[in-house]
């Protein structure tokens, strides 16, 4: 099996907490979401509690992955695999003000 | 003159901390009056300008001016806590304790004609009412050692691991 | 009666007299308070038709139902006039001390009415009024106003809401400021100007006392706590400021007067940038445990010093909105902005329409001059130094500050009279107010939702942009979904709009914002302070009721169904680069999507209010006069 490498980007809390814009992360094809989820949360353990759940496996409501600033992935979504370039954007959505 | 150089416990407020949002007025007012209205808390917010905050209860002074002052003799001070005391049948209401803190920490209560100092909640189980509800913990009861313990290790930590 | 003293408060500054009506337990069960109870106060007040300006418009403000309990983020009081704006109901809310201190002096409401003839502040102490002459006051900012009038009051207690220089002089989009928060859109500076009336002061003596105060305190004991954890961690940490990034990353910034939706130094301008090199310290409205204003500061340059909260609508509006990226700049001019007392969202978007009309040769140099710039200036996207010295002309009144203080509805129509032009093409609003922070192009729920708002294109009022953003549904397409999906969310916004509760609460009750997670909470929140058996279904009437009172009100001021639509820009121009490129909401999706929402709120195809409804949501006199 092949490895697809995918670009996580950081913003808000999780980039406060990484001190990182970006982490390129190598996934096994056919890996899904959670399996992304999981290896920043070992890679950044700082974000499991604030940004990722403390299963390691799911983010906490309301952070989201954006799939190349289009897709939202939202509970509904998490079945979904990543391609080879995705960009990942984890983005700490919130009402404006 | 200020003389609060107390070995006693007092409520005391990180400015770093505060956000300035009175919960604690509130609590407190309720504790001692049964009803939310920050005229009648122990525990004042102070705002001097957006932000510089802080709050400001009774200092428990050594030798403290409000007792010195009063001419009904009706505070005193408790020689093991540090807090002040209040003999309501024997305060008439003058202010002049109010004019002796140079904390402001004492505040008139118009309807009963007596004054209202903080006594840290000594009658609640669970200790301080304000120090408990604060939602960033900028509160605490402790004394100026301690709070100075509190500001080297704070400062260290700083130094040597980095600013957070 | 609990939560509230059943009286509001009369003034008139015509013959300077108050007088008090009191209100029934039902009366507040329906109107509860916030923009609710603010709209129904204008409805009951205003004579219709008339002008915004005239003796006529009557100020309403309605005081939130948890304001000065320990019930976190209850802070907040509703404000309500005709707006000069849209000529519709211009509802705002503001947060902190001043709801405060109007309960604990005892009332739920105020309603000012006339003009005064000489410039005055009331001041309410207690249950006395004092008309007080504010001729020291005038010209003095917005903060500085609220100090002088503490001093002379001789009390730190005393809390104000203000206008500034910019209401004083009638600029159309000005706003009152109070705790350093501010009653922010709709024009409600100007309405007070036309009245001269500069300020409104109270004092509360007495103490608030509430149903079940065990139970209250024990949940909101509960929630403080919970307002420290991860449900809150992106407004304490970054606060609003973290949507640029979020917006642009999404290709839904709004970049050079709604240009495009992707700007090219928008880490610049981020909230990133400014939590990074700006950020002096985070601080809180009064009764709120989150504390989510980022108090920011310009460290360098020629202005060094400038100081102000910063959220997330004024610091779009004002950097990559302008084509910006100097973060300096755009702090400068939220603080002109604050000092002086107008919206920033509607002063910012004011500017880009002024720089595009630039750029096109719409206005010229010239048209700038005035003593302090002899030569005029160069307006042009980026160009901080010109945007602050025009904020400035605008809020003074100075060469083209005077057609630009207008708005671009104003704006534009005038000059597009006189010069032969065509730039209501790139004047963005609806309605007559500015559009939001958010492309809507990219987003169709929320194009709707900005379409049917009642004080115009609010993107706080529908709140139409979470599902789309959130992927509920496809947010580049129309289907059938949509009229409901606008209703539900906009209803649900009106329920923390009315009690009032600040929406960065939401899910501290249970971990999920929806109506299920926040419903039952909000519910024991209203019981433990009125003593009321409020339940689920009572909390979603809240919300629909607020907002089929705003639009009553709107239809008996002459709205029709083609006041619903949007800036030509979102209409007929595609966007090209980002994610979002190549979207547009036309007229047809529009239209159908209009079809879908009026029938979603049960009303007829015109979108009037059938009598039915009207009498069923408790309105029956509202029903006799606007029904169908």
């Amino acid at each position: 099996m092949d490895n697809i490498q995918v670009l996580i980007e950081f913003t808000g809390i999780s980039r406060m907490l990484t001190e990182k814009m970006e982490y390129q992360l190598s996934l096994a094809e056919g890996a899904g979401i959670m399996d992304v989820v999981r290896a920043i949360g070992r890679k950044f353990p700082l974000l499991v509690g604030e940004v990722i759940e403390k299963d390691g496996e799911t983010l906490i409501p309301t952070n989201l992955f954006s799939v190349n600033g289009k897709q939202i992935l939202n509970e509904k979504q998490l079945h979904y695999q990543p391609k080879d370039g995705d960009r990942l954007i984890l983005l700490s959505l919130l009402a404006g003000g | 003159m200020a003389v609060s150089t107390s070995k006693f416990n007092y409520i005391d407020c990180d400015p770093d901390l505060c956000i300035g949002c009175q919960i604690c007025e509130y609590v407190c007012s309720y504790t001692k009056n049964g009803e939310y209205n920050t005229y009648h808390s122990r525990i004042r917010t102070v705002r001097v300008d957006e932000v510089l905050i802080t709050a400001i209860a009774c200092r428990t002074c050594e030798n403290a001016p409000c007792v010195i002052s009063c001419p009904q003799k009706a505070l005193s001070q408790d020689p093991e806590t540090g807090t002040i005391r209040l003999e309501a049948t024997k305060c008439d209401g003058c202010a002049w304790c109010i004019d002796a803190c140079d904390f402001g920490a004492i505040s008139m209560n118009h309807e009963a004609r007596l004054v209202e100092i903080c006594d840290q909640c000594e009658n609640e189980e669970d200790g301080p009412q304000c120090v408990l509800w604060c939602p960033k913990e900028a509160l605490a009861l402790t004394t100026p050692e301690q709070r100075a313990q509190k500001s080297r290790r704070e400062l260290i930590k700083q130094e040597v691991i980095g600013p957070k | 009666m609990f939560g509230y003293s059943g009286k509001i408060l009369h003034i008139d500054l015509i013959e300077q007299k108050t007088w008090v009506e009191g209100k029934t337990e039902d009366w507040y069960k329906i109107w509860i308070g916030g923009v609710s109870m603010a709209t129904r106060l204008c409805w009951e007040n205003i004579t219709p038709g008339c002008d915004p300006y005239s003796p006529e418009n009557p100020v309403c403000f309605a005081n939130g139902i948890f304001a000065g309990t320990p019930v976190p983020v209850g802070g907040k009081y509703g404000l309500a006039s005709k707006s000069p704006m849209t000529g519709f109901i211009g509802d705002s809310l503001s947060g902190s001390w001043f709801s405060i201190a109007l309960k604990r002096a005892s009332w739920d409401g105020v309603v000012i009415h006339g003009t005064s003839e000489e410039w005055v502040y009331i001041f309410i102490d207690d249950e006395r009024v004092e008309f007080r002459d504010a001729s020291k006051l005038m010209g003095l900012g917005t903060f500085a106003a609220e100090e002088a009038i503490r001093d002379e009051l001789a009390d730190d207690q005393v809390r104000s809401a203000t206008i500034g220089p910019a209401g004083e002089n009638m600029v159309r989009f000005a706003n009152v400021t109070n705790d350093g928060r501010q009653a922010g859109r709709t024009g409600h500076g100007s309405v007070w100007a036309s009245k001269k009336l500069k300020a409104v002061s109270v004092r509360g003596t007495k103490g608030i006392t509430v149903a079940d105060p065990e139970t209250l305190n024990k949940l909101s004991f509960d929630i403080t706590k919970a307002a420290q954890g991860p449900h809150t961690s992106k407004y304490r940490l970054l606060g609003t400021v973290t949507n640029v990034l979020n917006m642009n990353k999404l290709g839904l910034l709004p970049t050079r007067n709604y240009q495009e939706g992707v700007f090219e130094d928008a880490e610049m301008v981020s909230g990133e940038f400014l939590h990074e090199h700006n950020k002096v310290k985070t601080i809180a409205c009064a009764q709120c445990p989150i504390a989510c204003e980022q108090m920011s500061m310009v460290k360098t340059g020629p202005w060094a010093g400038a100081m102000t909260g910063i959220e997330y609508e004024c610091l779009f509006a004002n950097s990559s909105n302008l084509g910006i990226n100097d973060i300096n700049a755009a702090i400068k001019l939220i603080e002109i902005a604050d000092q002086g007392g107008m919206d920033a969202m509607s002063m910012g978007i004011t500017l880009s329409w002024a720089m595009e009309s630039f750029e096109k040769g719409v206005l010229t140099k010239e048209d700038f001059k005035c003593e302090k710039h002899p030569d005029g200036l160069e307006l042009t996207f980026g160009n901080g130094m010109a945007a602050v010295a025009t904020a400035e002309m605008i809020r003074d009144q100075v060469a083209v500050g005077k057609l630009l203080s207008q708005g671009t509805k104003r704006a534009s129509e005038t000059i597009d009279k006189e010069r032969g032009t065509k730039s209501y093409q790139w004047a963005m609003h609806s309605k007559g107010m500015e559009t939001a922070g958010y492309e809507a192009r990219g987003l169709k729920t929320f194009s709707l939702g900005s379409a049917v708002g009642t004080r115009g294109p609010c993107h706080n009022r529908t709140a139409a942009y979470d599902p789309d953003i959130k992927g509920v549904v496809d947010r580049f397409t129309v289907d059938d979904t949509r009229g409901e999906l606008a209703r539900s969310t906009e209803e649900y916004a009106a329920v923390y709009d009315t009690l009032p509760l600040c929406k960065f609460i939401r899910r501290c009750f249970t971990g999920k914002a929806d109506r299920a997670g926040a419903w039952p909470m909000i519910a024991k929140l209203i019981n433990a302070t009125t003593g009321w058996n409020y339940e689920y279904d009572d909390i979603d009437l809240i919300g629909e009721r607020a907002f089929t009172i705003k639009k009553a009100f709107n239809i008996r001021e002459g709205w029709k169904r083609t006041d619903d639509t949007l800036p030509y820009r979102w209409m007929n121009e595609p966007m090209t680069k980002g994610p979002s490129a190549g979207h547009f909401t036309s007229d047809e999706e529009l239209e159908y999507m209009k079809d879908l929402y009026y029938k979603a709120k049960g009303w007829n195809n015109d979108g009037m209010i059938p009598k039915e409804k009207l009498k069923e949501l408790g309105m029956p006199d509202v029903a006799e006069q606007i029904g169908v």
